[in-house]
């Protein structure tokens, strides 16, 4: 019995690095043994009573450090794991913690500052490029022209055109990706108030089918001009003398093979059709030249449809986006 | 040999051309404690490049701003190299600290023997 209260004591004295015996100081003589045992039990019972609060301690210590943790995953920075002076393991991870709490903290705070820079330089780029297209329009109305003022007027839908890329970014979430699908919408919504254009008359079809597609501005750009010549040169060309037609937009992600795809752009018109003799890779119109280049810009291929009206489809990859 | 007794750190240069900084007992390192170590170094050393050793054995924290400053991003390093002297939880969590996230301008290095840090930064002791 006293042999294994001994093996008892060590471990325990091991766990606390308590010295604990059952033995007495002083050899027992004539104290009874079961009071030894009773003694030591006590100290035993004392020993496994301050595990047990140390244990506690642990578990809230823990609790707390996991609630920092959380805390600064919420990118709430407020709170600090505490650090006692006993030097513990403990306090060496809640200084770990916190540390690493203060340089998240500063680096989200440079990334937010970072954000609302793009963010002004947006809506700056979108700002200046309203006063260019504010300025022609001004100069414009001393223009007595007609061919002139139809110049200006176009100018000012491209520059319209690509500011409403970058009001979009600054509008959009990550500041980096514009969703084209929402662009198109507002895009055909500036384009009919600029031609000033009677609805009943000339309809526009949006594939209503069209999923969100984020694109770059390297591609945004470029696809919003192209959008603007094919848009611009239905109203203009497609429907004379007060002929009624309609115009159809339709935009789609194709997939070639299971990992090849690419992006497909049409506008088509129900109109009179583009003249047989114009080649677009060989044309005199600044508009058709600018599809061909930007075209191009975004690696696409152009088809053209001339039976029913005009079809202008462009295909261009996805990996450029 | 002129030693320096600061807020947070006692700091003075030894015969072995190295610059010794002590961290005291549950010193909480300040941007102001950093900024005081720094204008200490450099009255200490006159002039001088010293590789310094520092023994973290005793810290208990360090603020962001003075881990910025001990990194030396936007200030001329007043020493050559810089050996940490780690022995405690909390010095090996700093030490590590300016291996990476606080990395600093010049050479550094940790430690758990003081005898292999001033061997190493004796390399870098300017004659």
């Amino acid at each position: 019995m006293s042999k294994e209260l001994d093996e008892i004591y060590k471990k325990v004295s091991a766990l606390t690095g308590e010295k604990v015996s059952a033995k007495p100081a002083r050899p027992a003589g004539g104290v009874d043994k079961k009071k030894a045992i009773l003694n030591g039990l006590k100290k035993l019972d004392n020993t496994l009573t301050i595990i047990k609060k140390q244990e506690i301690e642990n578990s809230k210590r823990i609790d707390e450090i996991l609630k920092v943790v959380i805390s600064f995953a919420n990118l709430n920075y407020d709170k600090k794991a505490l650090i006692t002076n006993k030097k513990s393991h403990f306090d060496a991870l809640a200084l770990g913690i916190n540390m690493l709490g203060e340089e998240l903290e500063a680096s989200t705070i440079s990334l937010h500052e970072k954000e609302v820079l793009l963010k002004e330089i947006h809506h700056r780029v979108k700002n200046n490029l309203q006063v260019i297209s504010s300025l022609l329009n001004l100069q414009s109305e001393k223009i007595k022209q007609p061919d002139l003022l139809e110049t200006f007027m176009e100018s000012q839908n491209r520059i319209r055109a690509m500011a409403l890329v970058h009001e979009k970014l600054y509008q959009s979430k990550n500041l980096s990706l514009i969703d084209f699908t929402e662009y198109v919408h507002s895009f055909i919504n500036q384009m009919s108030n600029s031609y000033n254009l009677d609805p009943s008359k000339i309809k526009m079809h949006i594939d209503e089918s069209i999923r969100p597609h984020f694109f770059k501005i390297d591609t945004a750009i470029p696809c919003s001009l192209i959008l603007n010549e094919l848009i611009s040169n239905s109203y203009k060309y497609a429907f004379p003398k007060n002929r009624k037609g309609n115009i159809y937009l339709h935009f789609e992600l194709e997939k070639e093979t299971k990992n090849t795809s690419h992006y497909l752009l049409q506008v088509a018109d129900d109109g009179v059709g583009i003249a047989p003799e114009i080649d677009i890779k060989n044309t005199s119109s600044l508009g058709l030249q600018l599809v061909d280049l930007l075209t191009s810009q975004i690696e696409g291929k152009i088809d053209l449809d001339r039976k029913n009206g005009t079809k202008f489809t462009i295909r261009f990859p996805v990996e450029k986006n | 040999m002129r030693k320096k007794e600061l807020r947070a750190f006692t700091t003075w240069i030894g015969e072995n051309d190295i610059c010794y900084t002590v961290v005291k007992s549950n010193a909480v390192v300040e941007i102001a404690d950093a900024v005081e170590n720094t204008n200490a170094v450099k009255d200490l050393s006159d002039g001088k490049v010293y590789p310094m050793l520092v023994n973290l054995n005793e810290i208990k924290s360090i603020t962001k701003e003075a881990r910025d400053h001990f990194s030396m991003k936007n200030r001329e390093p007043g020493v050559s190299a810089i050996g940490l002297l780690i022995k405690s939880p909390a010095s090996t969590i700093i030490g590590n600290f300016f291996l990476g996230l606080n990395k600093s301008k010049v050479p550094v290095k940790l430690f758990t023997v003081e005898a292999k840090a001033v061997t190493w930064l004796k390399q870098f002791s300017k004659k």
